[in-house]
């Protein structure tokens, strides 16, 4: 049992998410202001907290910036700006994940479960040869499996190796030409838009929200990539 | 400082003054006429020899005019203390009332007659000498005890008193002239000084200076010439150059002080005559030159020109007739000296006319091109060329008001869209979480279930529109980052179709994609050129007719790289292109398809803002969509 704090000076959106939690089993603390939330992490034991960022009294970057002081636990970031400056200054100061509203119950779900995996399980072991290893992804070459956040994911022969190649070369892009090239190993002659319906169903399958990849990023007008330090 | 203001404190200085003149006058002569006779360098004796020989010698004279009159010498000298001695050369004879008494001075002349003889001489005209007959001597003695009161004993009195005071007399000269001095300086300073710290002027000031100056010259004169026909005795002289000299003394005393005050006032200059008549004059002159200047500005170009070009006919014509009338006096080659001249001027004013004009033609080609910031230079430019560049400098300022105003209210709208829309989203994320939580309940009524799917896609649809609004503000406002590099169009349209496959497929579209086979590569924003075909590729498959074909195509024309996308639309466009360009336009009336109108605004801002354009054509059913970039 985790227990996850939510905390959001909108008390809707805080019961919803309740709900939601408790349904997979989660115990949920509450709180409506950064302040509240300091206080409820110092007197129990919480291991994920889901945090908006405009709040009264202290804001969400206010309380991460304390919290950080004392405690690594993650936090996952709720927030109506979409602008990228903000998701940045998020992450920069200490949040693990971001959630922009209006989000899909679905998504916040899923990225609990992930960072939970993330920060219980996945301690940064696992480094056998055959394995390759990105953020929560780990592909199997011998087993010709791949987990994400633990959970076997079942992918089609083309869209593994598409996988392993992109994760062999992580942090570069790859064009659609090149990864055909390499996949089908033949020349691509106009038949690369099979490579982008493959990574598409590649990034539903891995991704939590395949329209905002944590992983498998598209780099428009060039290629695609793997992101290399997640 | 009071000093300066008190009236009697000046009339004390003026008589004091007037005073200290006269005074310096009487010991000046003293001293100047001591010094003649020597009062300085020899004794009393000597002296009073000198002085009463001189007059003995006058006496002489006088003896010797009286001879010719018969007068009686000896009733005649009987009150003098002076003796004669007349001694006729031919007969021996001495006429004489000296006794042998002692003498201080003495002094003889000799004795002339003149006789006149008429004579014609050989041609006939009168003539006449004068022979010269010495008659005698005239003696004079003067005698050293003057028991009779006459000029010789006054003389000799006055000579006494002199010799004792001739060191005093110095002194007396040197203390009044340094009083006089100080007086003079001291009402020079004061003259004008009124009470209460100002300089007034009185009515002498008032009197314009260069008749004051002439009237004082004509009294110098005046006084001059007085002073020339002096002829009386020495009391009578005595009296009269002192009248005279008093008065010439006030009125120089008046006439500097007056100067003094025109100094300080400033009103030397300003305060005459001429000045007068010359301000008078340049007052008329500048009248009628500004009504000429009124005249000349408020007729039209074209009547300037006129009279411009009218002017210089005429010139020239006086030139011509001029140059006719002594062409032969005038040498062939300063005539042509002349002509050329003449060219160079006519020229160089072509070329300044030439220069001004192409400046604003410069400036107002690039004020129409949207350069905001260019400013016309007006330097060196006259009259109507400045007013004109001036004006369009005006407009251009206008302009610039205007933009930087349009700028500032659209950043504005943004920033209200913005922090609106934040303000929307947290109630949204709301409806959608419960919606979603009504939804897993599972409610048995099947009406309530299909509410609830209306909820569903209704709060779908807010969220995307909010995010568009936002979106669709920034990019026109152009608040959005742009980071340009070179981009695959060829890979991104893959991508693209990547992403809508299975759209597409849904809506049975099937698409035909003409690349050139050599890669085509423009400069923009890959992120924003994403959105662009998202966005046109949204639509084609929102509106395309089920089961037609879709045609997309990259072209290279010259340095440009066209996109066009093509398909029959499903619903008839009863719009014009323009018109679905704008915000929440949208190809159906109903709008009851998904959507918030603000794509294709949207796709347009980004395309401008990373330098290429996008254009709609509309023909029929058929619907065309051109995106236009700068090949790299």
């Amino acid at each position: 049992m985790y227990n996850i704090l939510i905390c959001d000076d909108e008390k809707d959106i805080v019961s919803a998410l309740k709900i939601y939690l408790t349904a997979e089993g989660y115990n949920t603390l509450c709180a409506y202001n950064g302040d509240e939330a300091l206080k409820v992490i110092s007197e129990n034991e919480v291991h994920l907290v889901l945090m908006d960022i405009m709040m009264p009294h202290t804001d969400g970057i206010s309380a991460m910036i304390k919290l950080r002081e004392s405690s690594n636990i993650p936090v996952i970031l709720l927030t109506a700006k979409s602008e990228d400056t903000d998701k940045i200054l998020g992450l920069n100061v200490g949040a693990d994940d971001y959630i922009t509203k209006p989000f899909n119950p679905v998504e916040v779900v899923a990225r609990v479960r992930s960072q939970l995996r993330r920060f219980t399980q996945l301690g940064g072991k696992l480094t056998e040869k055959t394995i390759l290893s990105i953020g929560n992804i780990q592909l199997d070459d011998k087993s010709k499996q791949v987990k994400v956040d633990g959970e076997t994911v079942s992918l089609t022969p083309t869209e593994f190796e598409i996988l392993k190649l992109l994760m062999t070369n992580a942090g570069t892009v790859l064009s659609p030409k090149d990864i055909y090239r390499k996949v089908w190993n033949d020349q691509a002659y106009g038949a690369e838009s099979t490579v982008a319906v493959h990574i598409r169903h590649l990034r539903e399958k891995i991704e939590i929200n395949p329209a905002e990849p944590r992983y498998l990023k598209v780099v428009w007008a060039h290629g695609y990539k793997m992101e290399k330090g997640v | 400082m009071k000093l300066k203001e008190s009236l009697s404190a000046k009339i004390a200085a003026i008589i004091f003054s007037y005073v200290m003149i006269i005074v310096l006058a009487f010991s000046l002569t003293a001293t100047v006429v001591m010094g003649y006779y020597k009062f300085y360098f020899s004794s009393e004796d000597t002296v009073k020899k000198e002085i009463l020989t001189d007059m003995a010698k006058s006496e002489a004279y006088y003896i010797h005019s009286l001879l010719g009159k018969e007068t009686d010498l000896d009733n005649y000298y009987k009150d003098k203390n002076v003796f004669y001695r007349i001694t006729y050369l031919d007969s021996g004879n001495v006429v004489t009332n000296y006794n042998n008494e002692p003498y201080i001075a003495t002094e003889s002349s000799e004795y002339y007659k003149y006789e006149e003889n008429y004579y014609e001489d050989d041609n006939g005209i009168k003539r006449w000498t004068q022979t010269e007959i010495h008659i005698g001597t005239i003696e004079v003695f003067v005698a050293e005890n003057m028991d009779k009161n006459d000029i010789f004993s006054v003389t000799s009195k006055i000579i006494e008193i002199g010799y004792s005071l001739r060191y005093a007399m110095v002194f007396i000269v040197l203390i009044s002239l340094a009083l006089e001095v100080f007086l003079l300086c001291y009402l020079f300073c004061a003259s004008g000084h009124d009470q209460g710290g100002v300089i007034r002027r009185n009515y002498l000031d008032m009197i314009p200076f260069d008749i004051i100056t002439a009237t004082v010259i004509i009294i110098a004169y005046v006084s001059l010439l007085a002073l020339d026909g002096l002829v009386y005795d020495l009391t009578t002289a005595i009296i009269y150059i002192t009248l005279i000299g008093s008065i010439d003394y006030f009125v120089a005393l008046g006439y500097t002080m007056s100067f003094a005050t025109r100094v300080k006032t400033r009103t030397l200059l300003k305060n005459t005559v001429i000045y007068y008549v010359l301000s008078f004059i340049s007052k008329k002159l500048k009248k009628v030159l500004n009504w000429f200047k009124y005249i000349f500005s408020n007729i039209s170009l074209i009547y300037k020109t006129l009279i411009i070009i009218a002017g210089a006919v005429i010139v020239e014509i006086i030139a011509l007739i001029f140059i006719i009338n002594t062409v032969y006096y005038i040498r062939s080659e300063i005539l042509f000296f002349a002509i050329i001249w003449v060219n160079f001027v006519l020229i160089l004013g072509a070329l300044y006319l030439a220069v001004i004009m192409q400046k604003i033609k410069t400036g107002g080609e690039r004020i129409s091109q949207g350069d905001l910031q260019y400013k016309i230079s007006t330097e060196y430019m006259v009259g109507d060329f400045k007013s004109f560049a001036n004006s369009l400098n005006n407009i251009n300022d206008g302009l610039q008001t205007a933009v930087n105003e349009k700028m500032k209210s659209e950043r504005f709208k943004t920033e209200l869209i913005t922090n609106v829309s934040h303000d929307i989203k947290t109630p949204l994320t709301s409806i959608i979480n419960y919606v979603d939580l009504i939804k897993k309940q599972q409610p048995e009524n099947e009406d309530v279930r299909q509410y609830i799917e209306v909820l569903d896609r209704q709060s779908a649809r807010l969220k995307k529109l909010v995010e568009d609004l936002v979106e669709a503000s920034k990019a026109s406002s152009g608040t959005l980052p742009v980071n340009l590099s070179p981009c695959d169009v060829g890979v991104l349209l893959t991508q693209t179709l990547g992403e809508f496959e299975d759209k597409l497929n849904k809506r049975q579209l099937s698409t035909v994609i003409n690349i050139p086979k050599e890669s085509v590569k423009i400069l923009a924003d890959g992120r924003h050129l994403w959105r662009i075909f998202d966005n046109l590729m949204s639509n084609v498959c929102k509106y395309a007719l089920k089961g037609t074909r879709v045609y997309i195509d990259v072209k290279r024309k010259s340095n440009k790289a066209v996109i066009t996308f093509r398909n029959i639309s499903e619903f008839e466009l009863n719009v014009t292109a323009d018109e679905l360009m704008e915000r929440f336009v949208r190809g159906d009336e109903s709008r009851n398809t998904e959507g918030s109108g603000l794509g294709i605004s949207i796709a347009k801002s980004l395309a401008e803002l990373q330098g290429g354009c996008l254009e709609l054509c509309v023909d029929g059913d058929l619907f065309k969509a051109t995106v236009v970039f700068d090949i790299v």
